[in-house]
């Protein structure tokens, strides 16, 4: 070969590079700033859940001040004013408990869209466009670019599900005499909080499985919606035939129900199978899903 | 010093299809071209240069380090892919910033060398527009732009003069040479091949995943003696000229053709071109212009691949 010119000046890198900490967190930035630059999906897929949550944060608000004393007495304090108040107090809590459950439900419908909408073309569209070649000719891992994915579509639906339920959370205990809330029905707070988050890592593990599966961000879409709800109508249909009601454990959202009505210790539940069966069908489904991006990433390496 | 990369046995497979084979060569520093057709296993072989693929067999090395997912190693290689590659929804400046904040720049500095590169590239004017506006040119300029950003020792460009205008061509080629000149070792591809021989006199040929030959244009014409390398002439009495030619060593054949020009091949051109500057005065025959097609990288191609 010729060049020897080139070979004797050879250059050495010469600049100081910091180490890379948290690249998944760069990713995570980065895309998290693409997709804010669409307002109109923003738009329609944040505001609903944000105001069904200033709602609900009203009734609950109202619940605590505008309902003041206005219960039955506790059996057992009497008919004084003490037992009054008592009774109105714990009235009060059941039904804001029963809001929280309530807005819980409605959230997992929020989560499915807004996941599906951000979280569908993440990995598909990157495999589509060939960005895969850029990250990893960088220091930026398998695992740090499913981190960074992973981050955002959770992202995604923490901000219609986790933070409502904050709001909603932090408006019943502020409102509450004395912190009522927070000092007697803490476990629900956190059955919340524990439900979204599960609800959100469950969505988000099934729609980046289905994004590594399909070729472009429309099918994806589409696969999100036909496997989540088609396996809805399908528990739902076979319930109906069959008549019994544990059939629609088949449905992904029947399972995060269920699930909700048992972190959240609902009053009332339209389910009686095990929890534990909804448990483990959605961890078992999350796992399929983290497996098919790690099968995705693996062949990533291959794709000329 | 020891070669920039190193490849030993290497071989790439994608399923049943073969992208390297059995691999061997070394490539030293500079400006390298590595040209072939389509399929012929140059795209593959830079990915496996730039840490993307894992070799299937046998091995390779790139400044010493074994390429695949080698996060020392990455921090002192640019790789342009050929592929799109970029998010239409952010500006040319986010993209190239963002790739630098991956290579651990703080977010100053990340700015400071996205804007530095756009401007190299000639993309300053439009750092702040969405790239999913851009030509195709000006996205491939962005791809340049950061692969060449953080400052690395190798660039690797996977097709990079596709899809621009002539004058971009020109620019990049020249950003190239300047590259090159200033220390930094360029593996370029194409399968235009006029592109690679303005770019660089070292290239490696490929066909169908197999080294088909590797050094200077010109050396490799010399490796093929066996071709006859064919000149053309134009002369005011083709058949004068004809029968003159005719009569030299080198010359294995000639043939007027039905425009006049008289074609030669010889085994030798240089000592062809000794005795035709001897005989041209001596004839008489009128020589207007003397061309020679296939000194070119095409015709030395056109001869490998049969």
């Amino acid at each position: 070969m010729t060049a020897t010119t080139h070979t004797e000046i050879y250059r050495r890198l010469k600049g100081e590079l910091a180490p890379v900490r948290f690249p998944a967190l760069h990713l995570w930035r980065a895309r998290m700033q693409v997709a804010f630059k669409r307002k109109l999906p923003l738009f329609l897929l944040f505001v609903p859940p944000w105001i069904s949550g200033i709602v609900f944060s009203f009734v609950v608000y109202s619940k605590f001040t505008l309902e003041q004393g206005m219960g039955s007495p506790i059996p057992g304090m009497g008919g004084g004013p003490a037992g009054s108040m008592a009774g109105a107090l714990a009235g009060q809590l059941i039904q804001v408990h029963d809001q929280i459950v309530i807005f819980t439900y409605v959230s997992r419908v929020f989560a499915l869209l807004a996941i599906a909408w951000f979280g569908a073309g993440l990995v598909c569209e990157d495999q589509r466009a060939g960005a895969h070649l850029l990250y990893f000719s960088r220091p930026l891992s398998r695992l740090d670019y499913f981190f960074g994915h992973f981050l955002t579509i959770a992202s995604f639906g923490a901000m219609v599900t986790v933070g409502p339920v904050l709001l909603i959370g932090l408006v019943a205990v502020f409102s509450s005499p004395d912190y009522a809330f927070l000092f007697e029905k803490w476990d629900v707070l956190l059955g919340a909080l524990a439900y979204s988050s599960l609800n959100v890592f469950v969505l988000s593990m099934i729609a980046l499985g289905i994004s590594s599966l399909a070729s472009r961000k429309s099918y994806a879409l589409a696969g999100v919606f036909a496997f989540i709800l088609g396996s809805d109508s399908l528990g739902a249909m076979l319930a109906g035939t069959q008549g019994d009601r544990d059939w629609s454990m088949v449905g992904v959202l029947m399972n995060l129900r269920r699930l909700a009505d048992w972190m959240m210790d609902a009053n009332q539940s339209r389910f009686e199978w095990n929890p534990w069966y909804s448990l483990a069908i959605v961890l078992g489904l999350a796992a399929v899903g983290g497996w098919l991006v790690a099968r995705r990433l693996r062949r990533l390496e291959v794709v000329a | 010093m020891s070669a920039l990369v190193v490849a030993d046995k290497l071989g790439c497979w994608y399923g049943q299809v073969v992208g390297l084979s059995e691999l061997t060569l070394a490539i030293e520093g500079g400006i390298t071209g590595l040209v072939g057709p389509n399929g012929a296993g140059k795209s593959t072989f830079l990915k496996l240069v730039a840490g993307e693929l894992r070799p299937a067999r046998g091995e390779i090395r790139v400044l010493g380090h074994a390429p695949f997912a080698n996060r020392e190693y990455f921090r002192r290689v640019g790789f342009c892919p050929q592929q799109e590659a970029i998010w239409g929804d952010m500006t040319g400046l986010e993209v190239v910033e963002f790739l630098m904040r991956l290579h651990g720049y703080a977010p100053p500095e990340a700015r400071r060398r996205a804007n530095a590169a756009l401007d190299r590239v000639g993309l300053g004017d439009a750092r702040t527009r969405r790239t999913a506006g851009y030509s195709k040119g000006m996205r491939q300029r962005t791809k340049i732009a950061q692969a060449i950003a953080h400052d690395p020792e190798l660039v690797v460009a996977d097709e990079p003069l596709n899809g621009l205008d002539p004058v971009g061509r020109a620019e990049i080629q020249k950003l190239f040479a300047e590259l090159g000149a200033a220390g930094m070792h360029v593996l370029v591809s194409s399968h235009v091949l006029h592109e690679v021989e303005a770019l660089t006199p070292s290239i490696v040929l490929f066909h169908r995943g197999r080294l088909l030959a590797q050094g200077s244009v010109g050396e490799i014409r010399r490796l093929l003696s066996r071709h006859p390398r064919r000149v053309e002439l134009v002369a005011r009495d083709a058949r004068r000229l004809a029968s003159a030619l005719m009569a030299l060593e080198p010359v294995s054949s000639v043939r007027i053709a039905p425009d006049g020009r008289v074609a030669v091949e010889t085994g030798d051109v240089e000592r062809f071109f000794r005795e035709l500057t001897a005989l041209a005065p001596r004839e008489r025959a009128g020589i207007r212009s003397i061309e020679s097609h296939d000194a070119n990288l095409e015709a030395v191609f056109d001869y490998l691949v049969g």
